[in-house]
């Protein structure tokens, strides 16, 4: 974790100058988004009476850095009101690679117009998931995924994430795996819904998809792809 | 790479009494004893564990080869072993991961001890793997500050234990340590004597090194083994046969899915074996979870919940003090990294009361642009 190791070469997925980045893939952790204001902290104007200050342009960009087991209802797996986005805004000049210290900034180099923005972990504000639909740029690939989850918990805890050799890379996998065959669901149907109803399902010998996934990942994939119609590329 | 040979640190160069001659190759029952001229031995097989060299490096196709380490009474094994005519040299296999053989021979060359008795030589392996032992656990930064008290205040018992670690070297002339390159080490696979030795990570290892390494780790039948890997038909097992034909290295292709398995497994069964956990044995006592055997959640492809099980069994009773990326100074646990199951979701919403005494604030909000 020497030099910035923590931080993978290529952490996107996708990325895109304009919306939409990935478009059948469901919202998720990381994404960032383009035009949706920045709320600010209310102040009083006069007792009893509070003001809420949003700023907004065109080029406003914030990142999802929720989980999707906080972000989304366990019943329905829709994303839930007032989910948590971070403002992303750009780099700070003295803050470079290997991004030490500055624990509330995760870096986002090359997001936009081939600009270097930092998402400000320290500024996070909820937001209605109906603003957000088409208007993402990027996703995260799970290197990306692994380096939000280190530097959330370095962030809010001071966790010194050595301590957790492989930790954040096992959840990332779990998280791209499960957006990966997500996003061949919504190809293949066109909504989200049903999806972890499907997961639910018995795979193998009683077990479920869910429970399944982390070592049938790939043939789990093959049969939804089948299912729906759709051909995988290789 | 290091490319110090072990030999020069050896009062004699390494050579075989009992049956072998140099230049020969033997084929037939183990010899009982072999030694180092000067009269020390290396090996025995009736007491392997006790000696430096506890295993024998045997061609693929030695038959009947059962890993005798640790047990009392190893029974006979037909081996094939050479003897490289003119240079006295066997290729043999230390139970000592190549790393701590690494850091012996460099500590014994910052002392300037060249002249070093072979008899020492375990337990400079065991006092340098117990301060290089973490480096196999995927922790990079070891402070020479460590090895050095490590060095001084080894008990014999730990270097004892110490030595009957599972990873391999071959010493000889040209023997060749190799330096651990993060999970490298742990696998413990290597080429060949002479030659500038690579033992690969899983994530780069070939199919034939994953599923030796799996075998090796997990003493499993291949035929077990085989279960936990899927064919080409979704949901069909690999065969006996094919999973030995990948452990031989007669057949060489795996599909993606079965190398991510097979690295997943070897990364799994290296952090328990690291941890002292009799693998064979967890695999198959039943766990809490749906009552279910370790073995058969990895069948069903329940790695989450195998890893779960996995975090859960290794005490974070270790500690060792590493640098951190910012330069610090941080006491590491090598204990379990767990997580949450999903399992553990619940799978309900709870409803919040609404509260009716809050005055709704909503027109009085300003929007407005903002050149951040």
């Amino acid at each position: 974790m020497d030099g910035g190791e923590w931080f993978p070469p290529e952490p996107y997925l996708e990325r895109a100058d304009e919306p939409v980045a990935r478009p059948d893939r469901p919202i998720g952790m990381g994404d960032v988004f383009l035009g949706h204001p920045v709320i600010r902290g209310a102040r009083e104007v006069k007792p009893t009476q509070w003001r809420v200050k949003t700023a907004w342009k065109p080029e406003a960009l914030a990142m999802l850095v929720a989980h999707p087991c906080s972000a989304r209802a366990n019943e329905t797996s829709a994303l839930k009101d007032n989910i948590s986005l971070a403002p992303v805004v750009p780099m700070p000049a003295p803050f470079e690679r290997p991004w030490s210290g500055y624990y509330e900034l995760f870096p986002l180099p090359d997001l936009y117009g081939s600009n270097d923005y930092v998402a400000d972990l320290s500024r996070v504000f909820p937001c209605l998931p109906e603003y957000l639909e088409g208007k993402r740029i990027a996703c995260l690939n799970e290197g990306g995924l692994a380096a939000l989850l280190d530097r959330l918990a370095r962030n809010s805890t001071r966790l010194e994430p050595v301590h957790v050799p492989g930790h954040f890379e096992a959840e990332a996998e779990r998280l791209r795996m499960e957006f990966d065959l997500w996003e061949i669901w919504l190809k293949g149907h066109g909504e989200e819904a049903g999806f972890h109803e499907w997961m639910k399902g018995e795979w193998l010998d009683g077990s479920s998809r869910l429970q399944s996934m982390r070592g049938h990942f790939e043939e789990i994939c093959a049969s939804l792809a089948e299912e729906v119609g759709l051909e995988l590329e290789p | 790479m290091v490319t110090e040979t072990i030999s020069p640190y050896l009062r004699t160069p390494i050579s075989v009494g009992g049956k072998g001659r140099t230049g020969e190759i033997v084929k037939g029952p183990i010899p009982e004893t072999l030694f180092a001229y000067g009269g020390e031995v290396i090996a025995r097989p009736s007491a392997t564990g006790h000696y430096l060299v506890s295993e024998l490096e045997v061609k693929p196709d030695a038959v009947d080869l059962t890993p005798s380490v640790g047990t009392s009474s190893p029974r006979r094994r037909n081996v094939q072993f050479e003897f490289d005519r003119g240079r006295g040299e066997l290729t043999l296999r230390v139970v000592v991961p190549e790393a701590a053989v690494e850091r012996a021979i460099l500590e014994v060359q910052r002392w300037n001890r060249n002249a070093w008795n072979l008899s020492e030589f375990p337990a400079w392996l065991g006092a340098a793997q117990i301060a290089a032992g973490r480096a196999l656990a995927g922790v990079t930064q070891i402070t020479q500050k460590s090895i050095a008290e490590a060095m001084r205040v080894v008990p014999e018992a730990q270097v004892e234990a110490a030595i009957e670690g599972n990873s391999m070297l071959r010493i000889g002339p040209h023997a060749t340590p190799v330096r651990p390159q993060g999970d490298k080490a742990a696998l413990g696979v290597e080429t060949s004597v002479g030659d500038e030795s690579v033992a690969p990570s899983p994530r780069d290892a070939s199919v034939k090194q994953l599923t030796a390494r799996l075998s090796e780790l997990t003493r499993l039948h291949d035929d077990e083994l085989a279960q936990l890997f899927l064919g080409q038909a979704s949901r069909e097992r690999v065969s006996r046969e094919h999973y030995q034909r990948w452990r031989t290295g007669r057949k060489e292709n795996a599909t993606a899915a079965n190398r991510r398995r097979m690295c997943f497994l070897v990364l799994l069964f290296e952090r328990l074996a690291r941890a002292e956990v009799g693998i064979r044995d967890w695999v198959r006592n039943t766990t809490e979870i749906d009552n279910l055997t370790p073995f058969e959640l990895l069948r069903l492809g329940r790695f989450d919940d195998v890893d779960h099980l996995a975090a859960h069994l290794m005490p974070a009773s270790e500690r060792e003090e590493v640098i951190s990326p910012e330069g610090r100074p941080v006491l590491l646990e090598h204990g379990p990294a767990s997580f949450t199951p999903r399992s553990e979701e619940p799978t309900t919403d709870l409803v919040f009361e609404e509260e009716d005494d809050w005055v709704e604030n909503e027109d009085d909000v300003d929007a407005e642009t903002d050149d951040e």
